[in-house]
């Protein structure tokens, strides 16, 4: 099930990196309302602390704090106000709730700092630096206020309370919120990986088809996209096996029967022969009979086997030989009288091949000619040595020795020349007994193919003619 | 006496099929292509023909499909190396009665021949009955009183002949026509040597002669009820 993996993989990097950006938002959304709200109430601190320093009266450097003016008349455990002498660090007056006491002098505060008291619930504490008798200042305070810093300063605090009921009425909100769009997102996730997967998973499901029953259509959108231009892709590598499939089991099939026919042809001689008792030249002639059927046999073995050893890549292990020396044997043993077959060119040709190889591919380009055409025409072979000069009005130069075989008879049919080398095609007047099995000119490509000759085919009126580059 | 068409053009198989058809006691005449296959058929002298799919144009098939289209309901026993399922019925559905894949046992060859000769004896039977004399026209056997009685190819011929046409009188020359194919024979003595063999195996422990000379005229083969 590798598609599931896909998906959900799909699903989870979809899910994680969705969560994780609506953690951030939330955050940020968080921390920006916090901020807000403390800015607002340090503003409140603030102007409370306004109100309140304007309000006190000086007495002999004593504070006279009317508590109910001080604070519009709300002084309730929400705010605590103390005014300080910034020298001697002494309340000066105090309204409202109690303050911690002061952990450090401040010194020279000319901006207003606020922090956050721990507690339940926690304080906002602002603290105000403030000379207190500026109407009264001239060059001489002001020099030294700079000298000795504030003459006094205020400590106003407030208790966050609503904002923590706020804060937690956003948090609430936000995990809420959160977690309804996670179960969103997980839904959509889910929809969406299954959407993105479903072209990959029907590819699948086809392709488990045509494995089964060799079915070659893909589902095709056509669209271009990604999906189709895989379908694509695995159409066409589908067909190339399909076809590759197709001829190795026509192959199969055709070696099969071919070899089914000997087998009988032994099986039914010896059967045969056993029925009864018999007279010493009728078993002569069974045995015959079963001779020839074995032989048969033995040579499409012979001849598979090469085949089947040639598909799988044989490695060819060529040395120099004597081409013409070896195209000579090949021609003796075919045509023991020389009637038939011609050979032309030098006497000695030596190039680098597999001997066995060229043999078995002269032979059998050799017997072609000499079982098609008829018995008294001749057959021509002409051995061209290399050639680096360009021939003139060939074009090209030759670098290569060449073979021509050359015969002279019916030719082929116009059916029959796209597949004279495909593997158990014969000629229509191959007579089974005598000609082989339809595979000599398959071995004669295979053969060229593994040595990367360079054959070609003309097909001529009166016969064919065969070129071997070597 | 069944008279077959061997249609096969691997000579080394078709060779040992017609020896061994022949001891059987068939008539076998050998086609090595579908056109020589299609001229003895046209004949119309065979009883059946075994017929290999794959040789020299027409192909096996084309040569069923041509006989059953001009009518002809020669049995047909195709005899090939092709096995496939599709391949049986393209063959079945060409015409043939029967098909046998390569390599096949001859036991079981012969054994389908005779089923197809029955088959094509219409629903008449295969068996010819004189008394207790008994004749396996199809798988060329013959028993006397339930005891099979060994014959060679002329003599079953010649029997058979006889109990085709009981108590009828068989001239001398038309029984060398018959065997021959010649009114006189390789000699005149050889009918004389055939019917003597032929009683020889027929009644060796019987009082009476099942087939009679009626000299000057031929013979005769009287059934076992007249023998009393």
């Amino acid at each position: 099930m590798r598609g599931m993996t896909i998906q959900n993989t799909l699903r989870a990097w979809f899910f994680l990196l969705t969560t994780l950006l609506l953690v951030v938002f939330s955050t940020v959304l968080y921390l920006g309302v916090r901020r807000s709200l403390f800015q607002a109430l340090d503003a409140e601190i603030g102007a409370r602390a306004e109100a309140f320093l304007s309000s006190v009266e000086w007495e002999e450097g004593r504070a006279h704090v009317e508590a109910g003016d001080l604070l519009g008349g709300a002084v309730d455990d929400k705010w605590g106000v103390e005014l300080r002498d910034a020298g001697s660090g002494r309340i000066l007056t105090r309204v409202g709730a109690a303050l911690p006491p002061l952990k450090q002098k401040p010194l020279a505060l000319s901006m207003p700092r606020f922090v956050t008291l721990p507690g339940s619930p926690p304080r906002r504490l602002g603290l105000f630096a403030r000379d207190l008798e500026k109407e009264e200042m001239g060059e001489e305070a002001e020099e030294r206020e700079r000298r000795e810093g504030p003459r006094c300063f205020l400590r106003i605090s407030r208790s966050m309370a609503s904002i923590e009921a706020q804060l937690a009425g956003v948090r609430w909100t936000i995990l809420v919120l959160g977690g309804f769009s996670l179960l969103v997102l997980l839904a959509f996730s889910l929809f969406l990986s299954w959407r993105l997967v479903r072209p990959l998973r029907d590819l699948g499901e086809t392709a488990k088809r045509v494995q089964a029953n060799g079915q070659k259509g893909l589902p095709r959108s056509h669209n271009g996209d990604e999906v189709d231009q895989l379908a694509a892709i695995l159409e066409d590598a589908f067909g190339a096996l399909l076809a590759a499939l197709d001829r190795q089991r026509r192959f199969t099939s055709d070696a099969s029967h071919e070899l089914r026919n000997p087998i009988a042809g032994i099986q039914n001689a010896a059967e045969v022969a056993l029925r009864q008792r018999r007279s010493p030249e009728e078993y002569q002639a069974f045995l015959q009979d079963i001779l020839g059927s074995s032989q048969r046999m033995g040579r499409l073995v012979s001849a598979l086997l090469l085949l089947a050893r040639m598909d799988q890549g044989m490695e060819v292990q060529k040395e120099p030989t004597d081409i013409s020396m070896l195209l000579a044997q090949c021609a003796l043993d075919l045509d023991p009288g020389g009637k038939r077959i011609q050979i032309q060119g030098p006497s000695q040709l030596t190039a680098k091949v597999q001997p066995e190889l060229l043999r078995i591919l002269c032979e059998n380009l050799l017997q072609n000619s000499l079982h098609y055409t008829p018995k008294e025409s001749p057959i021509e072979v002409r051995i061209l040595a290399p050639n680096p000069v360009p021939v003139q009005g060939q074009g090209s130069a030759s670098p290569r020795p060449r073979l021509i075989f050359r015969d002279h008879g019916p030719g082929i049919p116009p059916s029959l020349q796209d597949h004279i080398f495909d593997r158990f095609v014969r000629g229509a007047q191959a007579n089974p007994n005598r000609d082989g099995a339809g595979l000599g000119l398959s071995l004669v490509a295979e053969i060229a193919r593994v040595h990367s000759f360079d054959l070609q085919v003309h097909f001529l009126e009166d016969g064919v003619q065969f070129e071997l580059g070597l | 006496m069944a008279r077959l068409l061997l249609v096969e053009d691997e000579d080394f198989l078709a060779r040992s099929l017609q020896v061994g058809l022949e001891d059987e006691l068939y008539l076998v005449d050998r086609a090595g292509n579908g056109e020589e296959a299609l001229w003895h058929a046209r004949s119309g002298h065979h009883d059946a023909m075994i017929l290999d799919l794959r040789i020299p144009p027409p192909s096996g098939l084309d040569v069923c499909r041509c006989l059953r289209a001009e009518g002809r309901k020669l049995p047909i026993l195709i005899l090939t190396a092709c096995d496939t399922p599709q391949e049986v019925v393209a063959g079945l559905d060409a015409g043939a009665d029967d098909y046998l894949t390569k390599p096949f046992a001859f036991e079981v060859l012969l054994a389908r021949l005779r089923a197809l000769l029955r088959r094509g004896s219409g629903g008449q039977s295969a068996e010819l009955r004189v008394g207790n004399l008994r004749i396996d026209t199809a798988g060329h056997r013959v028993y006397r009183a339930g005891r099979e009685i060994s014959l060679t190819r002329m003599e079953f011929l010649l029997l058979e002949n006889f109990a085709r046409n009981p108590g009828a009188l068989q001239s001398r020359s038309k029984l060398s026509a018959l065997l021959w194919e010649d009114e006189l024979g390789p000699d005149s003595n050889s009918l004389d040597v055939l019917i003597s063999s032929l009683r020889k195996k027929l009644d060796p422990d019987h009082p009476r002669r099942l087939i009679q000379t009626k000299r000057g005229l031929g013979y005769i083969l009287i059934e076992e009820s007249e023998l009393g």
